[in-house]
């Protein structure tokens, strides 16, 4: 009889609550730890790749021996079993195999045996666990045998291990028996299981002896087949005066009744060695009740286990659903950005161009009428308006470099410099600099974006060589260690480097107005162009030295698109 | 057949700064041409096609063209030149001060001619209308009117 959530057996005697002082004979409880234990654990996070896999298996087994030898732990009382005659039962052969050594003897050496078959439910919709117990088979003399009874008695489903959505992982069962000891053979079938290609995974056995015996070496075995997943592993666990061998088959592409290949776990848990000769047969904890909610315990954790599982796989799936909103909203508030660059492009210089062209009407329609103050204050309030119209400009170009869609490819940086140098000396053709452009540099990476830098630091080494009889200005391309390092050197005025690191900043400027125009943006767009190509760049100089800005391009995979 | 020279230059735009100042550039380079004007989408495309059949005026030697103006816009009234018989070999100039990539990509797609943006400095903005009045209204040679109808 399989009665839920370890209710007792209806047919145990009265006289079982006290167990151990009985020593014979006396209703015991083989616990839940003393029971082959299944853990079969879903994993239920799809898109894990094999080797996460592998370590949430293992993970996982740690974390189920962990749980089991705290409930080991707190049982009780030694764990001693008895050298006393156990009930001989019929042969067995299958048993027969599974020891390492037959056990025989002369003495009133028995073992009771049972086998339990866990039956895989048939099918997930109608998930049925059928717990039964094999023949009661004698091991040693004749005679002595001694069967077991019914195995509806002998045998307490004390619970499903169940995931939140009801789906039964494995079973776990308590056994009671009435002989002072036996051997307890486990045999899980999952006669409806297969694995690809592999080993069927129809016969996974496992025996635990938890009767007295005199070669208490022989007395734990298993088989469980190393097919099932492949890698078995196991670990021995000192408790007590006893042992716990944990056998781990992490199994994979299960497939079969239970629909889909979800990644399989499973722990049988067996009790090593005892300690032989004990007079007593005392059961493994004290009480059945104890074991029976330790094992509660257990399978309440297990649950949790899976639950944690699944609630880790719905807080991945809402993790992304968040990615996504916020992607939306940097969307949107990346078009905002770019409708209001759009308006200051549109509506901010509209007046700007009206203070400009107006100023001139005036100073040529009515210069007359002005005397050389009003006259120089007309040429103030226009050379303001025009640096603003820069500043906008500039601004807009650094809003653009942020936000440009880049294409990488290889740029040719000679070419580029040239034109640039070439644009300069049309606009400035009474400058007489010098330039040495290193032929064939190129670069990958976005064509727009670094021609606005090469211009920026191009610009600013014309512009600070203006004071030099003989400017000279160069680009080239160096070894670094990290790649090429792309250069431009001026012999210019230089700068302090003290104040280096505030050069890239925006609206920084380290030179006053009257000696050398700018609003400071030229090189933070230079540095955001760098930084979106995954590179460096950096100054070097000093004042009257000269300046040397030098950047890398990173490696063709840094920078944000 | 109409002389280029007498036809009128036909200048779109809202903003009175800058009407007085593109007049009074034109004015400078070349005295001669009638100047009309238009302060929105739907007075230009009124000028150019008329509210009915009879009213039709003689075609503009070229159309400065702002793009940001009320009730239709300059994409529009751009796309109704190209789609009207009469109108599709105008010559369009955008002049606008937008630097914005989608603008000059669009209004290149609609079919003008040129793009230009206004510059903050006015001496630019002069020296830029005088390129174009120099261009347009004595380099350049338009199909004649009859045939381009």
């Amino acid at each position: 009889m399989t009665t839920p959530q370890g209710a007792p057996s209806p047919r145990r005697p009265a006289g079982a609550s006290k167990p151990w002082l009985g020593l014979r004979r006396v209703t015991y409880v083989v616990t839940a730890i003393a029971t082959a234990l299944t853990l079969v654990t879903a994993l239920l996070i799809r898109h894990v790749n094999e080797d996460s896999e592998r370590r949430q298996l293992r993970q996982r087994t740690h974390e189920a021996s962990l749980v089991l030898e705290s409930l080991i732990g707190t049982i009780e009382g030694p764990m001693r079993f008895s050298a006393q005659a156990l009930n001989a039962l019929g042969p067995n052969e299958e048993l027969f195999e599974l020891l390492a050594e037959p056990v025989t003897g002369e003495d009133s050496l028995a073992a009771g045996a049972a086998i339990l078959q866990v039956r895989a439910p048939a099918s997930t919709t109608n998930p049925r666990v059928v717990v039964r117990a094999g023949a009661p088979l004698a091991l040693t003399a004749p005679g002595a045998r001694r069967a077991l009874g019914p195995v509806n008695d002998e045998i307490t489903l004390l619970n499903f291990l169940q995931s939140s959505v009801g789906r039964r992982m494995g079973v776990l069962l308590a056994l009671s028996g009435k002989a002072d000891g036996y051997a307890l053979y486990v045999e899980m079938q999952f006669s409806d299981m297969r694995l690809e290609g592999e080993e069927a995974f129809s016969d996974l056995k496992y025996a635990v002896y938890v009767g007295g015996a005199p070669r208490s070496d022989a007395l734990l075995f298993g088989t469980a087949p190393d097919g099932i997943g492949g890698k078995r592993e196991s670990q021995r666990v000192a408790v007590g005066n006893s042992e716990l061998l944990l056998v781990a088959t992490p199994s994979r592409n299960l497939n079969g009744s239970l629909a889909g290949a979800l990644p399989w776990l499973v722990i049988l848990v067996g009790v090593v060695g005892t300690a032989c000769g004990a007079a007593a047969v005392e059961a493994i904890g004290r009480r059945r009740d104890a074991a029976v909610k330790l094992a509660g315990d257990l399978a309440t954790r297990t649950a949790e286990l899976i639950v944690t599982q699944e609630q880790l796989a719905d807080l991945n799936a809402s993790l992304e659903d968040t990615v996504e909103d916020r992607t939306r909203e940097l969307q949107a508030a990346n078009r905002e950005l770019e409708s209001f660059a759009y308006a200051v492009s549109h509506d901010l210089r509209a007046p700007l161009r009206a203070i400009d062209g107006f100023g001139l009407a005036l100073l040529e329609d009515c210069g007359d009428e002005l005397d050389e103050r009003g006259r120089d204050y007309l040429r103030r309030v226009r050379a303001a308006t025009q640096r603003m119209g820069e500043l906008i400009d500039d601004i807009l170009t650094l809003s653009r470099v942020s936000r440009a869609e880049m294409t990488r490819e290889v740029v040719d940086l000679s070419a580029l410099a040239r034109n640039t140098i070439a644009r300069m000396r049309d606009a400035d053709p009474d400058r007489d600099v010098e330039v040495v452009i290193e032929p064939d540099v190129s670069a990958r990476g976005d064509a727009r974006l670094l021609r606005i830098a090469l211009d920026n630091l191009l610009g600013n080494a014309w512009k600070f060589t203006s004071t030099q009889s003989q400017a000279r200005i160069e680009f080239g391309c160096r070894r670094g260690d990290d790649g090429p390092v792309y250069f431009v050197r001026d012999n210019g005025t230089g700068f302090d480097p003290r104040y280096a690191n505030k050069l890239f900043k925006p609206f920084q400027r380290l030179h006053h107005d009257q000696d050398f125009e700018g609003n400071g943006i030229g090189l933070a767009t230079v540095a955001r162009v760098i930084d979106r190509h995954g590179g460096r760049v950096w100054a070097d100089g000093a004042p009257g030295k000269g300046a040397t800005f030098s950047f890398t391009c990173g490696d063709g995979r840094g920078g944000a698109a | 057949m109409r002389a280029i020279a007498d036809r009128p230059i036909l200048v779109v735009e809202d903003n009175d700064d800058d009407i007085v100042l593109a007049l009074r550039a034109l004015r400078e380079h070349d005295a001669g041409h009638e100047i009309a004007l238009a302060r929105d989408g739907v007075t230009a495309s009124d000028f150019l096609f008329g509210t009915t059949e009879m009213d039709a005026r003689p075609l503009p030697a070229v159309v400065l063209l702002d793009l940001n103006l009320p009730r239709v816009s300059g994409f529009e009234v751009l796309q109704r030149i190209r789609a009207h018989e009469r109108t599709r070999f105008l010559p369009v100039v955008v002049l606008t001060s937008s630097r914005a990539e989608e603008d000059i990509v669009s209004s290149y797609t609609l079919g003008a001619n040129s793009y230009v943006r206004k510059p903050v400095d006015y001496e630019e903005f002069r020296r830029a209308i005088a390129a174009l009045g120099e261009y347009w209204l004595a380099l350049n040679e338009v199909p004649p009117e009859d045939r381009a109808q």
